[in-house]
């Protein structure tokens, strides 16, 4: 326990030292800002326009399904944060893909595997470091739906409990992307092909999830919709906690750090 | 503290360490030579629980490196060729990264850190970013990490090399004052280096371990003697010298013979008989000691030649 402590607070210390944290955080920011203001303003012009469309509704004497009303949760929230998740699978292999492709480079993999720390330590303190970045980023963005609720009038504001489900979600998705990318990293030395190896399995778990919405088989297509590391956002975002997706996110996580410690584990036998 | 028993590793089909077998007394500092390739880092990533081993078994500090690894890792110190460093991180802290992975007690780590830093001489860049330190700094950095939780066996892969005069003189110093206190392996293939600070040497060529021997018993048995001999003609006395137990190799000189032996004590006894059996005046000249180098030269020379 010592051990995976003294790894994570190293970790931090590294993200923090680098400028890679920084410029990350600050590209995540602007998109994601970009985003938010931008459905912000759809919802602004929708808000406008909604009288008239109602009035065209009525005088169709109720043809077809009313139009919505406006609704912060479904044109901002739920937008701004899908969108998220997408830019996020971009970040993580960025965050992730120094954490062992640089101490198999810099021979420090050396020192790690001959002081009295297990494999498993390590890679603990690194997913957790990792987590915590991952966790330190995304929170800022919760300065999106503290605006709302400061300025917004009483009936418009977002749905707080929604919120912390998507925040729940976020933090659990970026739990099981992490352990994807670090995976990747203790493949390799070289920082490059462990973020592109990251990306590209992170690309694919969120494709099948595509492909998955235009299956004619409807059974294999819910399956891969299970499998799809996105799919599972949808319900935290609508407020949901369902444990189909605590278990799909805790047990992607969990066998990731698995096979990675067995990764590591391998590696002596392999020289 | 450091028994090594036909141990053999092999990367697929070559192999790097072939059947090697010593010990290191505690409280020892043992020079392991040989040169580029000859096995020196693998046998010592063995002893440290870097790599597993083959065949053959070996322990430190009364642990086996394959089954108790995790005590035999408490107890090691351990400096790479390339020393292990994160270059983003300033020297007190890395150090103290160190100490954690490396068991020390939190209420002694931070005594632990500064001794640890003060012994390399590294009290003034304490707080420098390890990645701008010069080569000979890295290299200090690297044995205080190796210090830090004051282990009973240190393992030094080349601890001077790319140091200047006067860093290789204090990092000499600094392993002659862990002698006794701590069991020290150091490889090098700086001859001098062997006998300022070793007392035993083991000599390594192509996997194999060609002698070991205490540095004393080495200055003892392996000997130049320079002889005048009388009483025979120059050829047949060189021939019967040659065939004296120990003898390496005999050469003529402007005064005598010039005799390399290293089993010296029997040459010179073997020497007295064959003299009195032939009517031989033999005078003795001149008696050296070889150095380290004629010696490591020879040693794999005469591999060479075997093969």
């Amino acid at each position: 326990m010592r051990n995976v402590l003294a790894v994570f607070k190293k970790e931090m210390g590294s993200y923090l030292h680098s400028p890679i944290a920084y410029v990350l955080t600050l590209i995540f920011l602007i998109l994601t800002g970009y985003f938010f203001q931008s459905a912000m303003s759809m919802l602004s012009d929708y808000s406008s326009a909604y009288p008239a469309y109602m009035q065209q509704y009525e005088q169709m004497r109720g043809m077809g399904p009313p139009p919505p009303p406006p609704n912060v949760d479904v044109h901002v929230i739920s937008r701004t944060y899908g969108t998220m998740i997408i830019i996020l699978l971009f970040l993580v292999p960025m965050l992730t893909m120094r954490t062992y492709a640089e101490e198999q480079r810099m021979g420090t993999m050396e020192l790690l595997m001959t002081s009295p720390i297990t494999p498993m330590e390590t890679l603990l303190g690194k997913f957790f470091g990792a987590l915590g970045i991952f966790t330190a980023i995304v929170a800022l963005t919760l300065i999106y739906p503290i605006l709302i609720t400061v300025y917004a009038d009483a009936g418009s504001r977002p749905d707080w409990g929604a919120l912390f489900a998507t925040y729940l979600g976020l933090f659990l998705f970026g739990a099981a992307c992490l352990s994807i990318g670090i995976f990747a990293s203790s493949l390799t030395e070289n920082q490059i092909i462990a973020a592109a190896m990251s990306f590209a399995l992170l690309l694919m778990l969120f494709v099948i999830g595509v492909s998955g919405q235009r299956q004619a088989n409807f059974s294999f297509g819910q399956f891969l919709l299970y499998l799809s590391i996105t799919g599972h956002m949808d319900k935290f975002q609508r407020g949901v906690i369902a444990v189909k997706d605590l278990v799909y996110y805790i047990s992607m996580a969990s066998f990731m750090l698995f096979v990675t410690n067995r990764v590591l584990e391998a590696k002596r036998w392999r020289q | 503290m450091i028994e090594v028993d036909h141990l053999t590793k092999r990367y697929g089909s070559f192999t790097a360490v072939d059947d090697a077998s010593f010990r290191v007394e505690s409280g020892q500092v043992l020079g392991f030579l040989g040169s580029n390739g000859a096995g020196k880092t693998s046998t010592m990533r063995i002893l440290t629980c870097f790599l597993p081993l083959s065949e053959g078994a070996a322990r430190v500090a009364g642990f086996d490196v394959t089954t108790e690894s995790m005590e035999v890792r408490k107890r090691i110190g351990y400096l790479p060729e390339h020393p292990p460093l994160y270059d983003d991180m300033n020297v007190k802290d890395y150090v103290d990264f160190c100490a954690q992975i490396k068991s020390v007690k939190p209420g002694d780590r931070a005594s632990a850190v500064s001794s640890a830093i003060d012994r390399t001489g590294l009290g003034e860049r304490r707080t420098q970013i390890i990645g701008t330190l010069s080569k000979g700094y890295r290299q200090r950095v690297g044995l205080a990490q190796a210090l830090v939780h004051n282990p009973e066996v240190l393992v030094l892969d080349e601890p001077t090399i790319g140091l200047d005069p006067a860093q290789i003189k204090d990092v000499r110093e600094l392993i002659k004052g862990l002698a006794g206190d701590h069991t020290v392996i150091l490889s090098t293939h700086l001859l001098p280096e062997v006998s300022m600070t070793c007392q035993a040497v083991a000599i390594i060529n192509d996997g194999r371990i060609r002698l070991t021997d205490t540095v004393e018993h080495l200055g003892q048995r392996h000997r130049r003697l320079e002889i005048s001999v009388s009483g025979a003609s120059g050829e047949a006395i060189e021939a019967q010298l040659s065939d004296l137990p120990g003898v390496r190799h005999v050469s003529m000189s402007d005064v005598g013979f010039t005799v390399d032996t290293e089993l010296a004590e029997q040459t010179r006894e073997a020497l007295k008989g064959t003299a009195e059996t032939n009517g031989w005046t033999v005078d003795e000249l001149e008696d050296q000691p070889l150095t380290l180098e004629e010696i490591f030269l020879r040693v794999i020379s005469e591999e060479a030649q075997v093969s």
